[in-house]
């Protein structure tokens, strides 16, 4: 039984119990995958677990099943052989929203993004790895989506998961409380910046970007350790006056470890058409991206460009 | 019972090559492998599973006490290559190896992912429903990736080998 399959029978138990067990009190979030050995979400090696659900629209969206709050539907189109088999009906719970069997195709091309579960089993499952997180050898990733959109999952989750080392990649767009806490819950933040300008971050993401400075604001003055992730988007954000005001932003931040910054990369789109969408970008995805560090050296800020 | 030496028949992990010379003979198994199609090398898990991870992987496989295996064979795992190519990476496969052998595992085989695994896995999905691939700053399962893009991916690995 694989992790998906373990996850969705812990979901109908769940379902089953009513979601409360005596004063102990179910919290149920939803999440759309768990990769174990992911190497660039924070140090060591890691686990990353997928929330699902973001309240942010970022025109550059590499992980659009990450969006919805809802469980949706995966179809590998392309590597159909359109045999029908799933289009037969079938008596499975799960399958009945999608008027579609998605356990018969015999070359898995169908699955469901979303399983709801709940923190303690959730912690439960990935505190089987705890042996090989011994000796600072990495941890367990909070990734999504947006983790700070499941607050009450997210912080029960971080408080059953130690004394594993622990992550929190997020958007910053989330309640300020809720923020505070997870950053004293977890060891190190992953936060991303998108854009200065709140008219163009609106634009570009959905929303303006007042509330993820200011929650920025707050872990600058705390010591907990983060790094700063700027996707570069060719003509959205990689003109000098952005980077000028980001690193003026940025500058005197107590923990932070370095700046990450992740080039554009035509591949964005790849995953729009197993959710039956199109990827439009309002920009030119093979524009060449600017790189105007010099702002950064001068407030001493290390900064790294991944490769992709 | 005896073997055609005389001695005893010993219980091992260790296929060789017989996961591919026994697949036209035996007939289809409950893990979704049709009659002719190979098993998993050694004692790997089926090709036709999906799976959780590597450590998942390493956990289940060193479950057994392996130092009692005679005629023991390695985990073959497989990883885009681009794990290798810089040094803070490359510690970290270094980490999984240690964990590994530290699990009690005895043999571990890492491939790196190449071009002709990848032409074999646009052709032949439900054979690598594991296969991540790195496509930007994360990852994804290659089999999931609009044709165009695995074009993409494979494309490429023939500008690499070509270099």
């Amino acid at each position: 039984m694989n992790l998906r399959q373990q996850c969705e029978t812990m979901a109908k138990y769940i379902i089953s119990c009513g979601g409360m067990e005596g004063n102990d009190r179910m919290i149920n979030g939803i999440i759309f995958d768990i990769k174990e050995f992911t190497v660039h979400d924070g140090p060591g090696i890691r686990t990353t677990v997928f929330f699902k659900g973001c309240p942010l629209h970022c025109v550059w969206c590499h992980n659009p099943e990450g969006i919805s709050f809802q469980r949706e539907l995966l179809i590998n189109k392309p590597s159909c052989v359109n045999c029908g088999k799933c289009r037969v009906g079938c008596t499975h719970e799960e399958c009945k929203p999608f008027n579609l069997c998605t356990k018969i195709c015999s070359k898995g091309l169908i699955r469901i993004a979303g399983t709801i579960v709940d923190s303690e089993s959730l912690a439960k499952e990935l505190m089987k790895q705890e042996s090989f997180f011994e000796n600072n050898r990495g941890g367990i990733t909070i990734s999504g989506g947006e983790p700070l959109a499941q607050p009450e999952f997210l912080l029960d989750l971080l408080k059953r998961l130690k004394p594993i080392h622990t992550a929190v990649e997020t958007s910053g767009y989330g309640n300020s409380e809720v923020f505070k806490e997870a950053i004293g819950l977890t060891d190190i933040i992953l936060y991303d910046i998108k854009h200065m300008d709140p008219k163009i971050h609106e634009k570009v993401t959905g929303v303006d970007n007042n509330l993820i400075l200011s929650n920025f604001r707050q872990l600058m003055n705390l010591k907990k350790e983060f790094i700063v992730r700027i996707p570069l988007i060719p003509g959205i954000n990689d003109s000098e006056k952005n980077f000028k005001s980001m690193a003026e932003f940025l500058k005197g931040a107590k923990g932070l470890q370095r700046v990450e910054f992740l080039p554009y990369n035509t591949f964005t789109g790849a995953k729009y058409h197993i959710l039956n969408r199109e990827y439009k970008p309002p920009f030119n995805e093979k524009g060449k991206i600017q790189l105007y560090t010099s702002s950064f050296d001068n407030y001493g800020i290390k900064w790294t460009v991944r490769k992709n | 019972m005896v073997n055609e030496r005389g001695g005893c028949y010993r219980a091992g992990t260790g296929s060789a090559m017989y996961y591919l010379w026994h697949a036209e003979e035996i007939g289809a198994s409950p893990d979704g492998r049709r009659k002719g199609e190979a098993f998993g090398a050694n004692y790997s898990p089926s090709l036709f599973a999906k799976l959780k991870g590597p450590l998942s992987v390493i956990k289940s496989f060193t479950k057994p006490d392996l130092s009692k295996v005679v005629n023991g064979g390695p985990l073959t795992m497989e990883f885009h290559s681009s794990l290798f190519e810089d040094n803070e990476s490359t510690n970290k496969v270094a980490d999984l190896v240690e964990f590994f052998i530290k699990s009690g595992g005895h043999q571990l085989q890492l491939n790196a992912v190449n071009k002709d695994v990848l032409i074999d896995a646009q052709k032949y999905p439900d054979k690598y429903q594991n296969l991540i691939v790195r496509v930007w700053g994360w990852s994804a399962y290659f089999v999931e990736l609009d044709k165009e893009y695995q074009d993409h991916v494979i494309n490429r690995y023939e500008f690499a080998a070509t270099m």
